[in-house]
């Protein structure tokens, strides 16, 4: 089992016990997972182990993995469950949880600005109302936990699928991880924004099978606004993708969430230029637009960054992917 | 009519000549072992393997065609189930649903341990599509190299569609299974399934698992926690003595004393089970022969001794039924274990006294032991240990006994929904389960607690060792089965949950909001078809308590 991870906030994802194996040029040796999935269908063939790396660079207003994009653990308070005992607020170290008293109820209320994420409240939470997302796992744990689903792997063609928040945000843990599966023989896929450094990428593409982009928007100032970043870097690092994919039994598939009156319209056009442009995708998956990560936002604190947005109809979905399967491409 | 005349004139007593003949034999000779017999539980056996050559045949001469053939096989299927058992008000509730366990067995490999499949097995499948009966109860024997993915496809279609069956039994481990009671491996690999789920060869008789004693492994921690004796509702305090004294619960300091007094309980229940059954034996072989099934029973007629005496060739003794529970026994030795033992959260006093309330005024702690440990069904050494420990104790501890005709007991896990009977008399356990409340059901993970998917779930239960049990179901409840992808993952669980090891399951397929909508308009759902344990039943013909326990159990998204 993994550690519960205890750290300062202000410290980078990268720190952590100094005894474990070092991989990378940085000497990291844990990675930061919020999630482990040992049943995941839809992220590569077959049945999978996905991995849920913590911290991205980009902040999508609409991102359905809120808890994702800190790199740091995420303390999670789901007040719905929450019988207001009070057992946290004493063994809070940073005086960060408070009780609130009313005539017939008590909540907890959270201090965002000053918890030190120490972790002491979630275990002795009695009724699970109050959990850290992410703990830190060596390589080796990691491993441990997909040779347990190693047969239903090789029976069903499936692996590994590291998604996120964004898999390349901790890129060295990320390749000591692929390149010990590349030798016991797993098969690996990741799930990337494709913002991350040009010769990073370069690296990661050598080591994992099976590769997912999501796009977000193919107009730069869109981008800017809607995710805090330009989209120059992910562009081409989608056509540095599919230029060395090109040559090996590899795969490449582009993704992008359908948000109507947000990058709908006009952006479909665009993307299928793009699309066109490269030298090989192996398939296109417009994904509709979902609200099932609204609530996530509830508990963490956070305000949604899109509270209005609606998923498209079944027709307008068709619509799109018709378009782009008109092109010639591949759409799933 | 005058043919249907000319067939029952001369079946069984002068010998089948065609399918058709064939079919009315196997119809009249089921019939009739239900008139004679003393219990439920008779096989159809594996039909698609002896019936075969009729079929090949007939459809060689040209009086028979597959479509006709189907509709024989499908009369058969809705004269099966007209085949009412009459049950004891207590025995209709451990398995309501109106069933009389008859199975078929599909599939499977020959005594040279070659793939003994053939078209009448894909016409069965396609004929419980057709007729959409609860009976017979339909069981594909698998086979890991040599059964066909095609039929294992159409198997696993039929699920899909929440029919509930066949059920899918894994070959090899049914084998080792078989030779454990005396059967040569030759003979141990043409065995199929009889009832619920316990393995059957030829010439062989058991003293009906239906009418072997129930271990209710949770009480044995009621016994350790009041000293041996039996928690009385509604008042504080000890009842009558029902186990071993084990002492004062606060005076164990550490938890392999413990272990050891829920294990002395265990064996006790054993003990009394085994003596108990014996004597049913006894008095069955004394006062109820049975003629009709001796005559069909390798054995009986070359010693001159009838079944229930023992004539059969092979004899297993009655049986110590687990009445499910394993999990919740499982559940509430690791959290005793993390949280009294090695954390010391809690003292001994204090959980006694959570657990004599009821939990009645002690939410808090019964939430820390709800949530603060470790649960069977998800992959964790630490609590998959204690249950692995604890099956293997039963095994060995059944396993000693002979009953007075010599037959060796066997433990299994069969008792189709005994954790609901038994959990209503059992009082509260440490893993958070209030008095009253269901276990766990059969070998599965207590339900709704197993929550890592369906992996960790069949890793989990697939650490128990099967081979030295009689037969154990284990029931999977797969959603969203609804393309063909998806049923070629169905297929993938199987193949390796029984490449593991396990031995039997079964899947439900059915979406919840089917059954929720079928409590409140039973009229609109009389066909529903439910798989509940060793068997199916139509879901509306069920009590409430049941069909909320299905509902409740842990479902899969695929």
């Amino acid at each position: 089992m993994a550690e519960p991870l205890t750290m300062s906030k202000k410290s980078s994802f990268n720190l952590s016990d100094k005894t474990g194996l070092t991989y990378g040029s940085q000497g990291v040796k844990r990675g930061i997972i919020w999630k482990v999935d040992r049943f995941a269908q839809h992220d590569g063939p077959g049945i999978r182990t996905a991995l849920y790396f913590k911290g991205c660079v980009l902040k999508c207003l609409w991102c359905d993995n809120p808890e994702g994009q800190t790199s740091e653990p995420s303390l999670v308070l789901a007040k719905t469950i929450c019988n207001g005992c009070g057992q946290c607020v004493k063994a809070c170290t940073s005086q960060a949880l408070a009780l609130l008293q009313t005539d017939d109820s008590s909540t907890i209320q959270v201090n965002r600005s000053s918890c030190n994420l120490c972790g002491a409240c979630a275990p002795i939470c009695p009724t699970g109302a109050l959990q850290i997302l992410g703990q830190s796992y060596t390589v080796s744990e990691l491993l441990a936990i997909l040779e347990k689903d190693r047969l239903i792997h090789k029976r069903s063609g499936g692996g590994l699928t590291c998604t996120g928040g964004e898999p390349l945000y901790q890129s060295d843990f990320l390749m000591g991880l692929l390149s010990e599966c590349r030798r016991l023989n797993i098969h690996t896929a990741i799930e990337t924004s494709g913002y991350v450094d040009e010769m990073v990428f370069k690296d990661v593409l050598q080591l994992v099978d099976y590769l997912f982009i999501d796009l977000k928007h193919i107009d730069n100032e869109k981008h800017k606004r809607l995710t805090g970043n330009s989209n120059a870097r992910i562009l081409s690092n989608t056509l540095l993708a599919s230029s060395t994919l090109q040559s090996r039994d590899k795969a490449l598939t582009i993704r992008m969430v359908v948000i109507p009156g947000v990058n709908d319209g006009q952006n479909i056009s665009d993307l299928t230029d793009f699309l066109r442009s490269l030298p090989l995708v192996t398939s296109v998956e417009l994904l509709p637009y979902h609200r099932y990560g609204v609530q996530k936002y509830d508990l963490l604190g956070r305000r949604h960054g899109l509270p209005e947005a609606e998923p498209p109809s079944a027709e307008v979905m068709d619509k799109y992917k018709k378009h782009l399967a008109g092109y010639g491409l591949h759409v799933v | 009519m005058i043919r249907i005349s000319e067939i029952t004139a001369r079946v069984p007593y002068y010998g089948a000549r065609s399918f058709y003949e064939a079919i009315q034999s196997v119809c009249f000779l089921m019939a009739l072992l239900y008139i004679e017999g003393t219990g439920p539980v008779y096989t159809v056996g594996r039909f698609d393997s002896y019936i075969f050559p009729y079929y090949q045949a007939d459809i060689l001469n040209g009086s028979l065609t597959p479509k006709k053939a189907q509709e024989l096989i499908e009369c058969l299927y809705v004269k099966l189930t007209g085949n009412i058992m009459f049950y004891s008000a207590d025995s209709s509730r451990t398995a309501p649903g109106y069933r009389g366990f008859e199975t078929i067995s599909l599939g499977g490999v020959d005594n040279k341990g070659k793939d003994a499949s053939n078209e009448l097995s894909y016409l069965c499948l396609d004929a419980a599509e057709s007729v959409r009966t609860i009976a017979p109860d339909l069981v594909l024997l698998c086979h890991p190299r040599e059964t066909p993915y095609a039929l294992k496809m159409r198997a696993a279609e039929l699920n899909a569609l929440g029919l509930g069956t066949p059920k899918f039994i894994n070959t090899e481990t049914l084998k080792t299974e078989l030779m454990n009671v005396g059967y040569s491996a030759e003979e141990a690999s043409v065995g199929w399934v009889q009832g619920c789920t316990e393995p059957y060869g030829p010439g062989c008789k058991q003293y009906g698992h239906s009418a072997g004693c129930n271990v209710n492994l949770p009480m044995a921690l009621e016994a350790v926690m009041f000293n041996g004796r039996k928690r009385t509702p509604n008042q504080s305090g000890s009842g009558e003595l029902l186990g071993v004294e084990t002492g004062d619960p606060s005076h164990f300091n550490n938890f392999t004393d413990f272990m050891c007094a829920v294990k002395t309980q265990i064996a006790q229940q054993i003990r009394d089970g085994h003596i108990a059954s014996s004597r049913a034996e006894w008095v069955q072989a004394r006062h109820f022969p049975v003629l009709l099934q001796s005559l069909f029973t390798d054995g009986c007629v070359e010693r001159g001794l009838e079944a229930n005496a023992g004539g059969a060739k092979i004899n297993v003794g009655p049986g110590i039924v687990v009445a499910g529970g394993l999990a919740t026994l499982a559940d509430s030795l690791a959290a005793m274990k993390k949280l009294v033992f090695e954390e010391k959260k809690m003292s001994m006093e204090e959980l006694f006294q959570a657990i004599d309330a009821n939990f009645e005024g002690f939410t808090t702690t019964r939430e820390i032991f709800t949530k603060q440990a470790p649960k069977f069904g998800n992959d964790i050494d630490y609590v998959d240990d204690l249950a692995r420990e604890i099956f293997q104790f039963i095994n060995d501890e059944a396993m000693k006994y002979f009953t007075p005709l010599g037959n060796r007991n066997v433990a299994s896990t069969c008792r189709s929904v005994s954790n609901i009977t038994e959990g209503a008399r059992t009082w509260a356990t440490p893993d958070g389960r209030k008095a009253g409340m269901p276990f766990s059901n059969n070998i599965g993970p207590t339900d709704g607690l197993d929550v890592n998917g369906p992996i960790a779930s069949i890793n989990s239960l697939t650490k128990l060792d099967f081979n030295r049990h009689f037969g154990a179901i284990h029931n999977l409840y797969l959603v969203n089965v609804d393309d063909e992808e998806k049923i070629h993952k169905m297929i993938d669980l199987i193949d390796v949950f029984f490449s593991r090891g396990g031995y039997h399951v079964q899947i439900n397929c059915q979406g919840k909001e089917v059954f929720i909508d079928a409590q409140k308009h039973p009229e609109k759902y009389r066909g529903l078809m439910v798989r509940v344990a060793g068997y199916v039943a139509y879901f509306v013909e069920l009590p409430k308590e049941l069909q909320d326990q299905i509902i409740g159990r842990t479902s899969h998204y695929v």
